[in-house]
């Protein structure tokens, strides 16, 4: 009687691979989950295009393995992935790139960068330093989410682990 | 089937209680992460679980109820004991080589292959090799025994930091690659989070914290607020830590189960609720010895989980 | 060593992946005894070969010159004329310092068995801390304590026995020639039977004093020092009980010697002592190979002699020069000299005691070191 949990779904270790296409790395002094900064350097690396419709993501074992962590950790970021539909899982082969997440185009890019500076010039006027300006934008953020958690609607980028909803102002 | 199931389990040395009263149920597939200060019982409960000891009171299963210590158990646990004991006047090969002939269940190539990724040198003597080495040299046997439960005693504290991850890393390789469940005692805790995702805090003996990290995470967090209204936080949330200034306090307080659905609209007025890391919550707990956190429904003829200490 | 040779594990268990191996081989844990105690194994054999060695050049030796001693006529001669050279060419041969020297140095076979590999077996494993590996492989302990002492008592039990056989066939010349008898005390305990339940015994009283201490080295202070206690005891004391003892096999045969008693400074009056426990030969006469027990004089009325009159005839001894004088004036006065012996035919059952007795213990104190592995804790 083995405790049997097919943990990755991945195929069993048979000699050398393709190196994956890209490595993680941690921060631990973020404060961000885990598991949420594989998913954003996932992301990250798609909007890059560092990884592209099809690329197999590392394998749970290799992240594992260079990062130190639980694999556990590492198959809820896959799952977060999946569910936000970046990623899809193949049974008994890995996980693959299903489609990248919406791209912003420039044009409008360009726009919201203008009227954030107008924002900040007011903010400025009204006295508030470069500090003040960061928590007040990191507060908004927070009620923005909050708000949005609550209402129950789901977005492909919303960080929606269970810790997020705890913060109220 | 809990990995591991003590009930009531005690030890007592001559006069003192090395451990009272445990009572834990790991579920399986986990990596469970023991803590607590030096002398808290960590060692105890590991020999008593690998059948090194006899409880003196109580009693202590694993794999879904196999006597700690019997042929089955030893069978299926291996145990990596503190700072690695192996035959250090043996060479590498030979040490393997006398592992395998004390098992019933051996995967001697998983043994080759591990020794020769990790470039260490068969013929050389235990002894003479590094702290590190000597580690792995005791992980790669206990794991070529294909263990259901792997149970490692302060596997961390001799390693340097570069170690100590090549270490970790090939412990997490394996959960990957084989399921397993690991329950490993640490006095560091700075580097659990990422390892554990079960964690159980022992203090004088007695077992202060169970549970799931994500659960205990979600379960707790720090409150912000003014110092003359923490009855009100009172309401929703336990307090196991108060650390307070003149108007300012802040609390590191875990949600009652029963108000759990509301748990996020429920952070009185005034406060501010912010996650806690794992660190924080194990230094709380262990910072006041009163406050336990157990699965289950509390248990009865026991007032507030917590202490306010103003 | 090639101990890691991938695939080599890889046995008939398709379900497991070819990990799961058939319950253990007595083999395996003979791997496991023979490596972790080869330095003291190879180092116990180099000294008992070396003692061997020794003993089988005097032997060779005494034998070849008792061949020479007997063709020239010189066994219980005193004619140093004739047999003097012959003896000169082998001054060892001359007294009883060899067949003594043998009996001691067996003496340190047990000794050095118990110090040196019964002592560190399982005092080592708890000083080190191995036993918190060794007991958490999938082996029982008890098996592996059983197994592993078992497996190294056999082969040092058998050395001891050879060794001791090889001793008793090395001094065999000696007791003809100059009365070495192996009732002696030293002799006595380095037969065969005897040196091999020795040995048994002091492998088992170290691994239990081991097991006990839990260090090394008092374990092996305190086994070497109660061994050398007890063969103390056992060549001072103990050995005179047993063989002046008189077990329930028939009454002690007695028997009156023809020849009388040889006159000497001691002879006649050490003889009247309660106890002799001396082998027969040249200087003790009696039946060939039995162990002189008492000797007393009779009187002419056939009531042994005591107290005042057996004063008289002492002192009437003064006035005698030689043997042949002396037993005449005794057969001329209808006096006689008796013995009581232990016949030769009893050697082998009291071997057979001391031998049964150390086996005993040894399982006794067997039982309590596997109970003690059983219940100490790591």
């Amino acid at each position: 009687m083995t405790i049997d949990k097919k943990m990755s779904g991945e195929p069993p270790d048979d000699g050398p691979r393709a190196p994956s296409r890209i490595t993680f790395r941690l921060d631990s002094a973020s404060g961000v989950p885990t598991y949420l900064q594989l998913v954003h350097q996932v992301e990250q690396a798609l909007r890059l295009g560092y990884l592209t419709h099809g690329d197999q993501l590392p394998r749970v074992k290799d992240v594992v393995g260079s990062l130190a962590i639980n694999p556990n950790t590492v198959l809820k970021a896959y799952r977060e992935l999946e569910h936000r539909g970046i990623a899809v899982g193949r049974p008994g082969q890995g996980t693959f790139v299903e489609a990248a997440p919406a791209v912003v185009p420039l044009a409008e890019l360009t726009g919201l960068r203008k009227s954030m500076l107008a924002w900040l010039r007011t903010a400025d006027a009204a006295g508030l330093d470069a500090d003040g300006m960061t928590a007040l934008f990191a507060a908004a953020l927070r009620d923005f989410h909050d708000r949005r958690g609550a209402t129950g609607a789901s977005h492909g980028m919303t960080d929606d682990g269970p810790r997020d909803h705890r913060e109220t102002a | 089937m809990n990995v591991l199931e003590a009930s009531g389990l005690g030890k007592r040395y001559r006069r003192a209680w090395a451990l009272r009263e445990c009572t834990l149920a790991i579920p399986p597939g986990r990596v469970t992460a023991l803590v607590g200060p030096n002398g808290a019982g960590k060692t105890t409960l590991m020999h008593l679980a690998v059948g090194l000891n006899n409880p003196t009171s109580g009693t202590v299963r694993v794999l879904g109820g196999l006597r700690a210590g019997s042929l089955e158990a030893l069978n299926r646990v291996a145990f990596v004991a503190q700072d690695a004991p192996l035959y250090k006047n043996l060479p590498v090969g030979d040490m393997v080589h006398l592992a395998r002939n004390l098992n019933r269940r051996w995967d001697q190539q998983r043994a080759a292959s591990r020794l020769a990724t990790l470039k260490i040198p068969l013929g050389r003597k235990v002894g003479k090799l590094s702290g590190g080495q000597q580690a792995q040299v005791a992980l790669t046997i206990a794991i070529a025994r294909r263990p259901d439960l792997l149970i490692l005693d302060e596997p961390l504290a001799p390693l340097d930091p570069l170690a100590r991850h090549e270490f970790l890393a090939s412990l997490m390789e394996t959960v990957a690659e084989d399921g397993i469940s690991v329950l490993f005692s640490s006095h560091v805790i700075s580097e659990l989070e990422r390892i554990a995702d079960y964690l159980v805090v022992l203090a004088d003996g007695r077992v202060q914290v169970a549970g799931d990290v994500e659960e205990l995470l979600a379960g707790h967090c720090v409150l912000t607020g003014p110092a003359g209204q923490i009855e009100d936080a009172g309401a929703w949330f336990d307090i196991v830590h108060c650390r307070r200034g003149q108007s300012q306090a802040h609390l590191l307080a875990r949600l009652r189960p029963a108000a759990y659905p509301e748990f996020a609209g429920n952070v009185p007025n005034g406060w501010q609720a912010s996650p806690v890391t794992l660190e924080e919550l194990v230094l709380a707990y262990l910072r006041e010895p009163g406050a336990t956190a157990l699965p289950g429904p509390a248990p009865l003829g026991r007032g507030p989980v917590t202490e306010v200490t103003a | 060593m090639t101990a890691l040779t991938p695939g080599a594990a890889r046995s008939a268990d398709g379900t497991r992946g070819g990990w799961f191996r058939p319950p253990q081989s007595l083999a395996s844990l003979a791997w496991v005894t023979w490596r972790q105690h080869r330095a003291a194994i190879i180092g116990l054999a180099v000294l008992y070969g070396g003692l061997a060695v020794i003993m089988v050049w005097a032997a060779l030796q005494g034998h070849a010159n008792y061949t020479a001693l007997i063709r020239d006529r010189c066994i219980g001669s005193t004619q140093l004329v004739r047999c003097g050279p012959l003896l000169g060419d082998f001054p060892w041969l001359m007294n009883t310092t060899y067949p003594i020297a043998v009996a001691m140095a067996l003496h340190i076979v047990p000794l050095l068995t118990g110090m040196f590999l019964g002592a560190p077996v399982l005092a080592r494993e708890f000083e080190q801390g191995t036993v918190r590996f060794a007991w958490t492989q999938g082996t029982s302990r008890t098996r592996w304590a059983v197994v592993q002492l078992t497996l190294l008592a056999i082969p040092v039990t058998a050395a001891a026995a050879a060794l001791g056989a090889l001793a008793a066939w090395s001094v065999r010349p000696f007791g003809p020639m100059w009365g070495v008898s192996l009732w002696r005390s030293g002799q006595f305990d380095a037969t065969a039977v005897t040196l091999a339940g020795w040995t048994l015994f002091a492998f088992s009283l170290g691994t239990t004093v081991g097991v006990a201490l839990r260090r090394t080295v008092p374990a092996m202070a305190v086994t070497a020092a109660s061994l050398a206690g007890l063969l103390g005891v056992t060549y001072w004391k103990l050995n005179d009980l047993l063989l002046g003892s008189r077990p329930r096999i028939g009454r002690d045969p007695a028997i009156a010697l023809q020849a009388g008693f040889p006159v000497s400074d001691s002879g006649p009056v050490r003889i009247l002592d309660a106890m002799l426990n001396e082998g027969a030969g040249p200087m003790n006469p009696g039946p060939a190979g039995s162990l002189l027990l008492r000797g007393w004089y009779t009187g002419p009325d056939g009531h042994r002699l005591i107290g005042a009159s057996a004063d008289r005839l002492l002192s009437a001894s003064q006035h005698t020069t030689s043997a042949g004088q002396w037993s005449s004036w005794l057969t001329r006065h209808h006096y006689a000299f008796w013995v009581s012996y232990q016949p030769p035919g009893r050697y082998w059952i009291f071997q057979s005691i001391e031998g049964g007795a150390l086996l005993v213990l040894t399982l006794l104190l067997g039982a309590a070191t596997i109970w003690l592995v059983r219940h100490r804790r790591a």
